[in-house]
C-alpha cells in the first residue's frame, strides 16, 4: 500500500512563504513532499544512557534534513508503560517509534535469540554490520506481521560480569554464583551452562542485593556499572564482552506507509546516522568506562572467548537447532 | 479541555464514586474529550502492566502477615508487654498505646490496619481507667501512623517501586524516624500529663515482667528476622514478608496456640481483598498518569518549578506544604501513586537523596490520614472507638502540629533519615 | 430476572473467593520456597517472580471486582452522608451507572486486545507460557466487577435497596 502514499501526503506548496530553518542539507527540504510532523518516541532508558542520545541525534538529524518540518518528542525512563505497553501502543499508532530491546521481543519473535549468541562479535561495530547485512534486516523481518515496522537496530555497550567477591578467569569460577541476569531464555541458558545460578532481580534491588551477599554477581554494562555505582559493592569487573545488547526501532506499519516516499527516506536516513552514532560513540568510550571502573577501586580484568569454547559450542547446537535463521545467522557470525 | 476535565473529576468525586474508579473514568473521559481514542486500545494492557513489579509483591505478603499475627493473639501480648514496662507511670496507659504501637509498628507496615487493631483494644482499656474517650481514640490515631515509618511499610515498598528506589534501604531509613515520632508522642503526653492529671496503674511484679517478656518474644521474632535477614542476604526486602508470614504461622501455631487453621482461607480472602483496595489503586493511577506523561505534564512542571527555584530546600519546603493540602483531600497510597512520577525528575534535577525524599513524602502523605475533611484514619477510629468525627478531630489536632513539626525537622536535618542506611553502606 | 442477576452475582461471588484463596495461597507458599531453593540449595528457581506477578495480578483484578460489590474501596463519602434517604438511593444509582458505563467501555476494549493477533504469539519471559493466560485476568475481572454493579444497579432501582450492605474496614495506608 506504499502506492497511495501522495494521496495522504500535506501538499509542500503550503509552506512555499514560510522561512524555513537553515539545514545542512541546505535547502533542497523545500521541495520535497513532506509533513509538518512532530513524532512521539518512547524508550525505557534513563536521559544519561546512550539510546536517549541516539534518540535525540535521530531529532536533530530529521529536523536538519527535513527543513524543520518533522521533529521527535522523546519520551524516555519508560514514562508511557513498559516494553510490552510500548508495543502495543506502536501497534495501536500512538506512539510513532519505540525502542525496544531484542531481550523483550524475542518472546514473541523468538529468532531474536540468535542476538545472544555468545561471544559472536569481536566488536561492537562487528555487529553493527552484522546489523546492516542480510541477516540482520531479515531478523528485523521476523517482528513484523502484527502492524509493526522494524527499521533498524541501536547498540547499547556489550555484556560484562561484574562479581562481588569472586574474581572470574574461567567459566568454572562461576560454578554456583548467583547471577543477576535479565530473564531471558538465551541469557539464562548460557550462564546455566557455565554452572552459575541465574536470578532474575529486579533492577531497583540489585545494588542492595549485591552489597548484602542476596546474588554474587551480575551480567551488566559497563555503561550502568558506572552510573549505578556497583563499584561500591563489587570488587570485581571481567570484561568478557560476552554478548551484544541491540535495540530494534519500532513503528506503525500503516502510518509508516501512510507516509510520503521523501519521509520515509529521511527517516531511514536520519536512522542511520542515529545507529551509526550510538555504535561509534560507544566504542569509543570502551577504554574510558573501564579506567574509570578500575580508579574506582574495582579490579578491572579481560576474558576472551578461548576459555568458554564448551558453553560456545553447546549453546551453538542447542539454538541452531531451533530455526533455519538462527542456524544461519548463528554460522554467519562465527565466520 | 483541561477545566472541563477538572470539573468533571471534582464532580465524581463529591459523587462518592471510589477514588480508584475517578481515577480510570477521568482517564477515559480525557482521551475521549481530546480524541486520543486509540489510546483506549492500549489501556487494558496497561493497566495490566502496572502490577508488573516486583516490588508489590511485598503488600499482599506484609497483609497476610498482619491477619496471622492479629488472629494469633500478638496484640493483647504487645500491649501486655508495654504495660508490665511502663503502665506505672502517671499517664502510664497512655505511654503504653504509644510503645505497643511501635512494638506493632516492627511488624505491620499499614496505618490504617493498625488504627483499627489498637483502637479495639486500647480505647476501652483506657476509658475504663478513667482517661477521656476522645483522648484515647486520639492517641491511638496518632501513634497509628508510625506503623508505615518503622519497617515494614507499605507506602515505602510502593514509593520504592514507582521510583525505583531500593526498599530495602527506604526500610533501614524509616527506623530512626519512627522512633522519634514515638518518643516526641510520649514528651507531648507527658507535658499533657502535667496540666491533666493523668491515672496510673500497680507497678507490675518481676515475675509478671518476666512472663510478658517471654511471651512477646516469639512475637519480636519477625522484626528481627526482617532486619537480620535482609542484612545478611538471606532475602530481599520483598522476599522478607514471605519468610515473615512463615513465622507469623509458627509463633502463632505452636507458641501462641490460638492461630486455627481453618481460619487461613478465611484470612487468604480478607489480605487479597484488603490488597485489591491498594492494587486497583495502582492499577487507575497508573492510566491517569500515562495521561498526564502523554500530555508532558511532568516535563512543564519541572521547567516551571525549576523556574521558580533551583534550591533544594525551598523545593522541599513547597513539596511538603503542598502534599499537605494533598493529603487532606486524597488518599495518601492514591496521591503517592498520582505525584512520584511527576516528582522524581525534579529530585534528580536538584540532587536530593531519593531516599530521604520518600521518607518525607511518605510520612507526609501518611499525615494525610489524620487530617480532615478526607481521612481514613479519622474515619476508622471514630467507628471503631465510637467517637464522634468532629470530636476526634479537635482532640487529635495537637498531634498533627507536632507531627508537621517533626516532618520539617526531618526534612532540614537529611541525616537523621540518612544516618542508617549511609551506616549500613545502603 | 433480578433475582436470576442476584444469584448469578453471589455464585460469582464464591468463584471469587475459591480463586483468592487458592492463588494469594500458592503466591505465598511459592515465595518462601523460592526464597530456601536460593539461600539453601543455592538453586534459584528462575520463573518464581515471574509467575508470582502472575498471581498477584490475578487475585488483584479479581480481589478488585469483589471490593467493588462490597465498597471496601475508598471514595469521598461527606455527600452521601449528609443527604436524605430518598436522595441516596439516587445517588447511587448515578455513582453505579456511571461505573457500569466505564466499565462497559474498559470491557469492550479489553476483549478486542484479547482478540489481537499478536496476543499469540506473545509468551512470557522466564517460563514462556502464553500471555494470553494471565493477560486474561484483566477482561475477567472487569466483567465480574460488571456483573456485581449491574446487579446491585437494579436491585436499588427495583427494590430501592443496594444488595449488600456490609461495612469492611477498608484502606490500607
Ligand atoms: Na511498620
Ligand atoms: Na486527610
Amino acid at each position: 500500500s506504499s502506492d497511495d502514499t501522495d494521496s495522504t501526503a500535506e501538499k509542500p506548496d503550503e509552506d512555499a512563504g514560510e522561512k524555513v530553518e537553515t539545514s545542512v542539507a541546505g535547502d533542497a527540504s523545500t521541495e520535497l513532499d513532506l509533513p509538518t510532523k512532530t513524532f512521539k518516541l518512547a524508550h525505557i532508558t534513563a536521559t544519561d544512557h546512550m539510546w536517549h542520545l541516539a534518540a535525540e541525534k535521530f531529532n536533530e538529524e530529521l529536523q536538519a534534513r527535513s527543513g524543520g518540518k518533522m521533529k521527535v518528542e522523546i519520551y524516555p525512563a519508560s514514562q508511557l508503560g513498559t516494553e510490552a505497553d510500548m508495543v502495543q501502543q506502536v501497534e495501536a499508532g500512538s506512539i510513532d517509534f519505540a525502542l525496544i530491546t531484542a531481550a523483550y521481543l524475542s518472546a514473541r519473535t523468538p529468532d531474536l535469540a540468535a542476538w545472544f549468541t555468545p561471544y559472536a562479535f569481536n566488536s561492537l561495530q562487528d555487529a553493527y554490520e552484522m546489523s546492516q547485512g542480510e541477516l540482520g534486516k531479515e531478523m528485523l523481518k521476523q517482528i513484523e506481521g502484527t502492524g509493526l515496522k522494524s527499521l533498524d537496530y541501536l547498540f547499547a555497550g556489550q555484556r560484562v560480569m561484574i562479581t562481588k567477591d569472586k574474581e572470574v578467569t574461567k567459566p568454572s569460577d562461576l560454578k554456583g554464583l548467583k547471577m543477576r541476569v535479565t530473564p531471558s531464555p538465551p541469557l539464562t541458558f548460557f550462564y546455566q551452562s557455565t554452572g552459575a545460578a541465574p536470578e532474575a532481580l529486579p533492577l531497583p534491588e540489585v545494588y542492595s542485593a549485591l552489597q548484602t551477599g542476596v546474588i554474587d554477581g551480575m551480567d551488566m554494562d559497563l555503561d550502568a556499572t558506572i552510573t549505578n555505582k556497583y563499584s561500591e559493592v563489587a570488587k570485581y569487573a571481567t570484561v568478557t564482552n560476552h554478548m551484544v545488547w541491540p535495540s530494534i526501532i519500532l513503528t506503525n506499519e500503516k502510518a509508516f506507509n501512510d507516509l510520503s516516499a521523501d519521509a520515509q527516506k529521511i527517516i531511514t536516513e536520519s536512522l542511520v546516522v542515529a545507529s551509526k552514532y550510538a555504535v561509534d560513540t560507544r566504542a569509543s568510550q570502551e577504554e574510558d568506562f573501564k579506567k574509570q571502573l578500575a580508579d574506582q577501586g574495582m579490579t578491572v580484568t579481560e576474558l576472551g572467548a578461548d576459555v568458554y569454547a564448551e558453553e560456545i559450542q553447546k549453546f551453538d547446537a542447542e539454538y541452531s537447532a531451533k530455526s533455519d535463521l538462527m542456524k544461519r545467522f548463528i554460522e554467519a557470525a562465527r565466520n | 479541555m483541561t477545566f472541563l476535565t477538572i470539573a468533571i473529576f471534582i464532580l465524581l468525586l463529591i459523587m462518592g464514586i471510589p477514588i480508584a474508579m475517578v481515577l480510570g473514568i477521568i482517564t477515559i473521559i480525557y482521551f475521549l474529550l481530546n480524541g486520543q481514542v486509540m489510546l483506549l486500545d492500549s489501556t487494558p494492557l496497561r493497566m495490566y502492566s502496572s502490577l508488573e513489579n516486583f516490588g508489590l509483591l511485598a503488600i499482599p505478603l506484609f497483609m497476610l502477615m498482619g491477619e496471622i499475627m492479629n488472629e494469633g493473639g500478638i496484640t493483647t501480648r504487645l500491649v501486655q508487654f508495654a504495660r508490665v514496662l511502663i503502665g506505672h507511670f502517671k499517664g502510664g496507659l497512655a505511654y503504653v498505646t504509644v510503645v505497643a504501637n511501635m512494638f506493632l509498628a516492627s511488624i505491620l507496615g499499614s496505618a490504617n490496619a493498625q488504627a483499627a487493631m489498637m483502637s479495639k483494644v486500647m480505647v476501652p482499656q483506657m476509658e475504663k481507667e478513667g482517661y477521656k474517650r476522645e483522648f484515647a481514640a486520639s492517641i491511638t490515631l496518632a501513634s497509628s501512623i508510625i506503623a508505615p515509618i518503622i519497617p515494614p511499610s507499605m507506602i515505602f515498598i510502593i514509593y520504592g517501586t514507582l521510583s525505583s528506589t531500593s526498599i530495602g534501604a527506604l526500610f533501614m531509613a524509616g527506623i530512626v524516624p519512627g522512633i522519634i515520632y514515638g518518643l516526641v508522642f510520649i514528651g507531648v503526653i507527658s507535658f499533657m500529663g502535667y496540666k491533666q492529671n493523668f491515672p496510673k496503674s500497680e507497678r507490675a511484679t518481676l515475675k509478671v515482667i518476666l512472663k510478658s517478656t517471654f511471651q512477646v518474644l516469639p512475637a519480636l521474632l519477625i522484626p528481627i528476622t526482617v532486619v537480620v535477614g535482609i542484612l545478611k542476604g538471606i532475602f530481599t526486602a520483598t522476599e522478607s514478608a514471605a519468610v515473615a508470614c512463615l513465622i507469623a504461622i509458627i509463633v502463632g501455631l505452636f507458641f501462641y496456640r490460638e492461630l486455627d487453621l481453618k481460619k487461613i482461607p478465611k484470612m487468604l480472602i480478607s489480605t487479597v481483598t484488603n490488597t485489591a483496595t491498594v492494587t486497583y489503586l495502582i492499577i487507575m493511577a497508573n492510566i491517569f498518569g500515562w495521561m498526564i506523561a502523554f500530555e508532558r505534564i511532568p516535563q512543564l512542571l519541572v521547567d516551571s518549578m525549576l523556574s521558580i527555584t533551583e534550591s533544594p530546600w525551598v523545593f522541599l519546603l513547597l513539596v511538603n506544604i503542598a502534599l499537605l493540602v494533598v493529603g487532606m483531600l486524597l488518599d495518601g497510597i492514591a496521591a503517592l501513586i498520582i505525584l512520584v512520577p511527576v516528582l522524581m525528575p525534579l529530585v534528580v534535577a536538584l540532587n536530593i537523596d531519593p531516599v530521604h525524599f520518600g521518607v518525607i513524602i511518605c510520612i507526609n502523605l501518611t499525615l494525610g490520614l489524620l487530617t480532615p475533611p478526607v481521612g481514613t484514619g479519622l474515619f476508622i477510629v471514630s467507628s471503631m472507638a465510637d467517637v464522634k468525627f468532629e470530636t476526634l478531630v479537635k482532640s487529635v489536632f495537637p498531634f498533627i502540629v507536632i507531627s508537621f513539626i517533626v516532618l520539617l525537622f526531618l526534612t532540614y536535618i537529611p541525616d537523621l533519615v540518612l544516618f542508617v542506611p549511609k551506616m549500613l553502606g545502603m | 430476572m433480578v433475582q436470576l442477576l442476584t444469584k448469578f452475582s453471589n455464585l460469582l461471588t464464591k468463584l471469587e473467593e475459591i480463586i483468592m484463596t487458592i492463588l494469594m495461597g500458592a503466591l505465598a507458599i511459592l515465595m518462601i520456597v523460592a526464597v530456601c531453593f536460593r539461600y539453601f540449595l543455592k538453586d534459584p528457581i528462575p520463573w518464581a517472580g515471574e509467575v508470582s506477578i502472575f498471581l498477584l495480578i490475578w487475585t488483584s483484578f479479581i480481589g478488585g471486582s469483589w471490593g467493588l460489590k462490597y465498597g471496601t474501596q475508598a471514595s469521598v463519602t461527606f455527600l452521601y452522608d449528609a443527604i436524605s434517604d430518598n436522595k441516596k438511593r439516587w445517588l447511587r444509582s448515578a455513582q453505579d451507572l456511571t461505573m457500569i458505563v466505564f466499565l462497559g467501555i474498559l470491557i469492550y476494549y479489553a476483549i478486542n486486545w484479547m482478540m489481537l493477533p499478536s496476543m499469540l504469539i506473545q509468551k512470557s519471559s522466564a517460563l514462556q507460557i502464553p500471555m494470553w493466560i494471565p493477560y486474561s485476568a484483566v477482561p475477567m475481572g472487569l466483567i465480574f466487577a460488571f456483573v456485581h454493579i449491574l446487579t446491585r444497579f437494579i436491585n436499588n432501582l427495583v427494590n430501592g435497596e443496594p444488595e449488600v450492605v456490609e461495612k469492611v474496614e477498608g484502606g490500607v495506608s
